[in-house]
């Protein structure tokens, strides 16, 4: 029982944060039906930069992680100015190239400068335990990272519902022609949401780094970028709170999985988010809460 | 439909054969250059990974180029096949040949199913799906379950060591070829080869004959009318179910056999190095021969072959160079591969979307070339008089009327492939 708790709260833990990275994968997705495969490679630069400005230049970590999320939030409007938007947005081959190529260059560009050793980010969250339950520790890490996921998703809602901005980005995912024609900026209102999506990202591979269980490295987002690319995908890539969905189920089943089966050990859990990504595509071809595409001839 | 091929191409293929054979024995001799202080020691197995690089790249050629199936999986591919082909030789005892066609089949029947689901997911969607199999590869023949047949993070080993057979004069061939003026004296030599050298050239050539084998069948499935149906459901599927194609039966066998080929290239991949290891099988793997695609073109056989050496030489280039004036160190004995791939990718996309080998773009020129000739001796009248065979290609003057276009467009847009 206790044990099934610790599980639990593992799963609930990398769930949201795997979540979070889906939910910047599901907003450009949203706005321009592309993926940004280079999203956790961003992210992983945005957590370097953090580390750089609170460990090298000791600066308040916090004050570190607003700059880091202000200045991905650039290099996402550079990147998609610069090289995203002179593709054409019919044509998804080019820029799923461009990501991945993207995706290379950002990992051996950090470990070029950085190099393979793992590094430790100071926490950002409260360390101990917030409630115990025998020995299931619910840590105060846990429950930080579930509410700063849980409150990043609100707030996005509330933008994309409450303001015009909002209005304006659900025009563009809705219709590219139409809400150019009335007049609504699209190309900006796309790059502002490659901007809001780096400085998720940045947020979210953060906090998971920031877990005193695990340490920053080059390579520490391939395997979170997986996860977040099948939890969008199980939640349907159009729809923000399916990639919560998706992420905790994911993030459950992974730590569930790895814990009672004994033929799949912990360090492979990738095979579960492959088999989760398999049962649920057979099911629902479009995820659990996307919505169900309608070709017209 | 074949088109006469001309005497320059002519030359060309013989010329690019003539070359191809002599190479491995200028190769085994690991001839040295010295560029700006940097020793580059050529070797046989870069030039047999370039071969194995092709083929996997014309897999790629087959099912995003020709088919427009947005599919990633291709990594996952190689990687199973260099394993079965492993896993057959070492516990079935089968002969590697046999091994290498036995794993190209159960990877071309692993791809058919993969492309069962692939039909109702589309564009990107697919990509993120499918780069989640090349991606889980390593995690995949690590799982305990099945470590005994796959070695878990050790990977596996040939067993022996390659011979070459004694009915090929291979040790004794640079006796004739030490005779060719200029490179012979020098890089060839007359001494014959010692047997290990004279396994890697026997593995070099082993690998190109079964790489030429594929080059030859592909091309041969993807000529006339599946390749008209390819191209027709890559631009169009709904027109090209309209006009007749099964489009569900064309997409899931293009996903057999291009995995099938994926497959192939794996085993050829473990043919020449004797040994596999997880991690050569993942994502970067997968990003690497992309990258080979864009560079030859997506579309052009031709394209997957310089894709294929770029594959095999950018990473040996950047790994022998270690001083350039003006660049740290640490930039060049680091990742520099996957940097500049990466960066190059993006660049290439940008730059030469259709690749260095274009048939749409070589088809526009030929058709202007025409066009200019057409126009310097015709007499001045306007448009073809009675009785006057309508201009078209001699390929399609045998049809009617209406399908003579349609098919004259098809075949520019293929770029009378061959």
């Amino acid at each position: 029982m206790e044990l099934l708790l610790a599980r639990l709260f593992d799963g609930v833990a990398n769930g949201t944060l795997y979540a979070s990275v889906a939910l910047s994968l599901v907003l450009i997705y949203k706005a321009t039906a592309l993926i940004n495969f280079a999203q956790g490679e961003m992210a992983m630069v945005g957590a370097f930069l953090t580390y750089v400005l609170a460990v090298e230049l000791n600066l308040n970590i916090l004050v570190a992680l607003v700059i880091a999320m202000v200045a991905s939030a650039l290099f996402g409007v550079v990147v998609h100015r610069t090289i995203i938007s002179r593709f054409d947005e019919h044509e998804h081959l080019p820029v799923v190239l461009v990501t991945l190529g993207l995706l290379l260059a950002l990992n051996a560009f950090v470990a070029i400068l950085f190099g393979y050793d793992t590094r430790r980010l100071p926490s950002l969250l409260p360390q101990g335990s917030a409630v115990q339950i025998g020995s299931a520790n619910l840590r105060w890490y846990t429950l930080g990272v579930l509410v700063v996921s849980v409150g990043v998703l609100a707030l996005l809602t509330i933008l994309l519902r409450r303001t015009n901005i909002g209005l304006a980005f659900r025009a563009v995912a809705t219709n590219t022609e139409s809400a150019r024609l009335v007049g609504i900026p699209v190309s900006r209102v796309i790059t502002l949401s490659w901007a809001i999506a780096a400085a998720i990202g940045t947020l979210a591979a953060t906090l998971y780094v920031s877990d005193p269980l695990r340490q920053l490295d080059p390579l520490v987002m391939e395997r979170v970028l997986i996860f977040a690319a099948a939890a969008a995908v199980l939640g349907g890539l159009d729809s923000l709170w399916g990639s919560l969905a998706g992420g905790l189920l994911l993030g459950l089943s992974e730590s569930l999985v790895t814990g009672y089966v004994s033929w799949i050990p912990p360090e492979l859990g990738m095979v579960v988010a492959l088999i989760c990504l398999a049962l649920v595509l057979l099911w629902r071809p479009s995820g659990l809460f996307g919505s169900v595409q309608v070709a017209r001839v | 439909m074949l088109k006469k091929w001309s005497v320059r191409s002519r030359a060309l293929v013989g010329l690019a054969g003539l070359v191809l054979l002599v190479l491995p024995y200028i190769l085994v001799n690991s001839p040295t250059f010295v560029v700006a202080g940097n020793t580059i020691a050529l070797g046989t197995d870069t030039a047999s990974y370039a071969v194995v690089a092709a083929v996997g790249v014309l897999s790629l050629v087959l099912l995003l180029g020709r088919c427009g199936q947005l599919s990633l999986a291709t990594g996952f591919f190689v990687g199973a096949g260099a394993y079965l082909s492993m896993i057959f030789t070492i516990e079935l005892h089968a002969p590697f040949p046999v091994a290498v066609v036995g794993a190209g089949v159960c990877c071309g029947l692993l791809g058919a199913l993969l492309g069962l689901p692939a039909l109702r997911i589309r564009g990107t969607y697919l990509a993120l799906v499918t780069i989640t199999l090349a991606a889980v590869f390593p995690a995949l023949v690590r799982l305990p379950a099945i470590k005994e047949w796959t070695g878990g993070s050790n990977g596996l080993l040939l067993p022996g060591v390659p011979e070459a057979p004694d009915w090929l004069p291979i040790a004794d061939a640079p006796r004739l070829l030490g005779r060719i003026p200029v490179i012979g004296p020098f890089y060839i030599g007359d001494r014959p080869l010692s047997s290990a050298q004279a396994g890697t050239v026997w593995t070099y050539f082993a690998v190109l004959l079964a790489a030429g084998l594929v080059f030859w069948l592909v091309a041969g499935i993807t000529r006339g009318r599946i390749g008209r149906a390819l191209t027709a459901t890559r631009d169009h599927e709904v027109g090209s179910a309209a006009s007749g194609v099964n489009t569900a039966r064309l997409i899931v066998t293009t996903y057999g056999v291009s995995s099938a080929v994926a497959g192939i290239s794996g085993g050829l991949y473990a043919a020449v190095f004797r040994i596999v290891a997880p991690e050569t099988f993942g994502l970067t793997l997968a990003i690497y021969l992309l990258f080979g695609l864009i560079l030859g073109g997506q579309r052009s056989a031709w394209g997957a072959v310089i894709g294929g050496i770029a594959v095999a030489y950018l990473p040996f280039l950047t790994g022998s160079i270690q001083h350039v004036p003006g660049i740290p160190a640490r930039f060049l004995s680091g990742p520099t591969a996957s940097l500049l791939l990466g960066i190059l990718l993006v660049v290439l996309a940008l730059l030469i979307p259709g690749g260095v080998v274009d048939p749409e773009r070589s088809a526009r020129r030929r058709r202007d070339r025409a066009v200019r000739a057409t126009k310097d001796e015709s007499p001045p009248h306007d448009g073809p008089t009675m009785g006057e065979e309508p201009s078209a290609s001699p390929m399609t003057s045998n049809l009617s009327g209406a399908e003579r276009s349609a098919t004259t467009m098809i075949a520019e847009r293929n770029g009378h492939q061959q």
